[in-house]
Parts: C-alpha cells; structure tokens; sequence
C-alpha cells in the first residue's frame, strides 16, 4: 500500500503522482473507506489518517458531456473536450475527461479504463474506452 | 401568545441590461417599494438581511457593512444587518432566517434584499466566473470543469435512464418562455418554439444555448414581519406552511443519483409538515436555471411518474392556462439570471400569485404554492410551501 509522501500537501502529492502514472485512491485508515476527489478528511467518518491506496484503473462512465461553446479562458482553446462523471469500480467517483473517443460513440455506463492524456501542457489522468 | 411570522411586503427590479443603473439603485429601488408595500413605516424595519452580489465585490461587502441602512434612512432604529449566502438558495436561507427571528421575538419586521449587475461581465468574464463558482478548485477546474456541464450531465443520465429527449428539454424550455412572455419584469419575453431551440447550437451536449441562461441586471425584496403587525397595514399575509431541505454535497460530480439528488425526500417532509401531498399544490415555482432539473424534480416531488416528466411539459400542463402551472415568472432561462436572488424573485412571484396580484400570470384561486430551490453547484435540496392562509 502506497503512503503519502509528507510534504503535507495532499493535492499536490497526488497530481505528481497521477501525473507520473500512478492511479491512486484516498483510504481512510480509521474506517476503510476510499474516496476521490482527495480530501483534508475521510468524507465518511472524518477522519484525518487518509493514505493513497493504488486501484485497479477500471470505470464506467456515469455521465458525461462535450464542451463545444463557452469554456474558460484557460480551456477555450481545447475545446471540443468530453467531460464526464466516471465511477471507479471500487466506488470513489471524479468529474474526468473521456478521450481518444468521438463524442457520438460515447454512452452512459460504457466501461472505460484510468490513463494519462495531454490537458493543456499537462499530462492528467484521464479516462478512455476500453 | 405564539407569534406567527408573515411575508407582508414584495419589491422588485426589471431584469435585463441597464447600464446607467448601478446595483445600488437597484437595492434600494426595490427596498422602497417593498417596505411600502408591507404598509408598515420605515423605521419599523429592525432587521436588514442582504443577499450576496457576485459581480461587484465591493458592493457585496458593502452588503454586510450595513450600506443599506445607511442608504434607506435607517440608522439607529435597526437592531441588526447581515448577509446570508446559500447561492441559489440564499432566498430560502434569508426567508427561514427570517421567519425565526420574527417568531422568536428576535426581530419585529425584517426587510431581506437582493440587487445583482451581473451585465459588467462580459461573456467570456460570465463563463470564467461560473468556472470557478461551485467548481472543486484543486482538482476539477483543472480539466476543464464548467457550469453548464452540470445540467447537461443530468439531462444525459436521466436520458439514459428513462428514454427522454432533447426535445423534452426543449418543451420545458418554452414552457417557462410563456410564463415570462407575460411577466413585466422578465429579460426575454419574445415567442420560443421546441424548434428554434433544438435549432440553437449545442453548448455542453445535449444541452443547446436556447436552454441556457444569460446573466442579467435586477433585484428584489421582501418583508417578513408578525401577523399581529401586519393586520391592519397589509391585509393579504402569506404563511409558510413547511419547509425541508438536505445538503447533499459541494462538488456536483459528487452526486451519487443524479436522476434524484434526495428530492423526494425533501418533497415528503415538507409535504408530510404542511399535511398536504402534490394534489393539493395549485402552483410549483421551480427554480433550477435549466431544463433538465425540471424532468427530474417533477418526477421526484411526485408530480409525475417516472419517466413522464417530458409528457407533461408537453400536454401544456405546466403552461399557461394550464392544470400544473410551472414558475410563472419565467425561471432563470426566460427572467434573466441574476445569481443568487433568482430565489428572491420566486418568492416575491409566488406572493403574488397568492394575493391575487399575479395579473395576466394569475393563476385562478391560487391557494398552495411549492417553491424550490437550490444553492452552489446544485448543493442542496430546498423545498418551501406557502399559503395565503394560515396552515
């Protein structure tokens, strides 16, 4: 099981880690819970002793969308882009991208697997079709 | 004896794009006309409850350094000014805060306000703010969250889940566009067909701009006061009969059930507190700025079956004229969206409406009124019922 690195910066820790390929989780060590968007506390119980637990990289597709008008500023210029509402098949949920996908392919409850695409000039975790 | 506390005064502003009016006219424009409805004097105003203003943070923060009291004459004989902040729900927030003061002995007659000039933003400004309002900072503004994806993910889900259509959408749509058509203070009162808006580009799939708010310029108030009070001064009260809420969460990706976010729950106490059920409700006043809430939200405060939400729109049920009448003054997509007074602005429609002061919207002998709200990125749940007698 994966530890937190203590530079106490738990978002940044984790972007780092994700971005170099890692496909981590939040777990509460007090209740055992795992969660996603990562969080100062356990959303369950509250807790503060949360860890980065590795998960298998396997979703579906909750919802989603394609953003092809009146995106921010930072994000105009990517536009058309696919956000969704991916659901890991361990629980924890995250607001996402769907790429490597025409919009028009994509369906709600579709299965699709954690991997690294260019957002910007950063590479994010992303999700795409299996 | 039991004080019960009533709304007893209503004010408001046109909404649309005024440039020589600043949000300070605004505020106190339909300040004025809101303690003058209520009959009562102004220094009878103990309490000043604003709403929050997103454009101008300076005049927010004059909001709750008592500008206002200063602006309308009352100084010394108010016991208290402040600012409540739910977003969306900041109407429901002010009017319990209100209403518990007034019945506690806390306040006498509390003026609640909201004023919005939100045309200084230019578009690109108006789609960076709502990228950032209600988006997780760390780590959804980082792909690219925005707004609008919130309802689109609802209306792809729910479309998933129940066979519904763009064009349910749609209907809902042109159904508020017919409220606004007839309501003075509306942004956008021309004609709307299904067609022109399924005609109108897609934004955030399958969401097209024609379902979609534009910001606007306007403000309303209120005055909560006793029944004792107002007797004499204002001789049509209204009374809130219930009201129930649930927080669900601060990211709206978050949302485990999109197709249901609790609302029957909500709907239930509230229904299960004011003793009435969805029969009994001559009037909803819906107030989640895009269609596709609508589907859902019919549906789950038990207007409608599963599924049949879009049937409804379409049998002209929520229109004018028709047996279910849906926010006559047009929601947020025909009114103009001011932030976080769209609230305000139902609450002051539905007093109308239970006067009997609604005009060319009024809706015949309108008795019960179900009010909604929703604050953030669709945070919470809020349901408010009122009546013109007392429950």
């Amino acid at each position: 099981m994966s530890k937190t690195t203590k530079t106490g910066n738990f978002a940044a820790d984790w972007w780092a880690r994700v971005s170099a390929g890692e496909r981590i989780v939040q777990k509460c060590n007090s209740c055992g819970s795992l969660q996603l968007h990562p969080r100062r506390r356990c959303n369950s119980c509250a807790s503060d002793q949360l860890d980065f637990e590795a998960v298998s990289g396997d979703a579906k597709i909750y919802s989603f969308t394609e953003i092809t008008h009146a995106a921010p500023s930072d994000f105009v210029a990517q536009m058309p882009y696919v956000l969704a509402i991916v659901r890991l098949i361990e629980g924890p949920q995250i607001l996402s991208r769907i790429v490597n996908s025409e919009a028009s392919e994509l369906r709600c409850d579709m299965s699709v697997k954690w991997t690294l695409a260019p957002v910007g000039d950063r590479m994010l975790p992303c999700f795409e079709l299996c | 004896m039991t004080r019960r506390a009533v709304i007893t005064g209503i004010g408001e502003a046109p909404c649309g794009r005024y440039p020589d009016r600043a949000p300070l006219d605004i505020a106190i424009s339909v300040a004025e006309q809101a303690i003058s409805d209520s009959g009562l004097e102004r220094k009878d105003i103990d309490t000043v409850i604003a709403a929050p203003s997103f454009a101008d943070p300076w005049f927010n923060t004059d909001l709750g350094f008592a500008r206002m009291v200063d602006e309308l004459s009352l100084r010394h004989t108010t016991d208290l000014n402040c600012q409540v902040n739910a977003g969306g729900s900041t109407g429901t927030a002010i009017l319990k805060t209100a209403i518990s003061m007034v019945e506690a002995g806390q306040a006498e007659a509390v003026l609640c306000l909201h004023a919005e000039k939100f045309t200084t933003l230019s578009g690109q400004e108006g789609f960076d703010f709502f990228a950032k309002a209600g988006i997780e900072r760390d780590f959804e503004a980082p792909v690219g969250m925005v707004y609008n994806a919130m309802p689109a993910f609802v209306a792809q889900r729910y479309m998933h889940e129940t066979g519904a259509t763009a064009e349910d959408l749609a209907e809902v749509t042109v159904s508020c566009r017919e409220w606004a058509m007839l309501h003075p203070n509306a942004m956008f009162r021309k004609p709307l067909t299904v067609e022109e808006v399924l005609n109108s580009k897609v934004v955030a799939s399958p969401m097209h701009s024609l379902m979609l708010n534009v910001l606007g310029d306007g403000g309303s108030a209120f005055v909560v006061t006793t029944e004792e009070r107002a007797k004499g001064v204002q001789d049509k009260p209204v009374y809130v009969w219930s009201d129930a809420g649930t927080v669900n969460t601060y990211s709206f990706a978050q949302h485990r059930d999109l197709t249901r976010m609790n609302w029957a729950k909500v709907a239930n106490e509230a229904y299960e507190k004011a003793r009435i059920g969805p029969s009994d409700v001559d009037i909803v006043e819906l107030y989640m700025a895009y269609p596709s809430f609508h589907l859902v939200l019919m549906e789950e405060m038990g207007f409608c079956a599963r599924g049949k939400a879009g049937e409804f729109y379409r049998s002209g049920a929520t229109r004018p004229g028709g047996s279910l009448p849906v926010s006559t003054f047009g929601e947020a997509m025909s009114y103009g969206h001011i932030g976080a007074g769209i609230g305000l602005v139902a609450l002051v429609e539905s007093v109308r409406q239970l006067r009997g002061d609604a005009g060319e919207r009024q809706v015949p002998d309108a008795s019960v009124i179900l009010k909604t709200s929703a604050g953030g990125a669709y945070a919470d749940a809020q349901i408010t019922i009122l009546g013109k007698e007392p429950r």
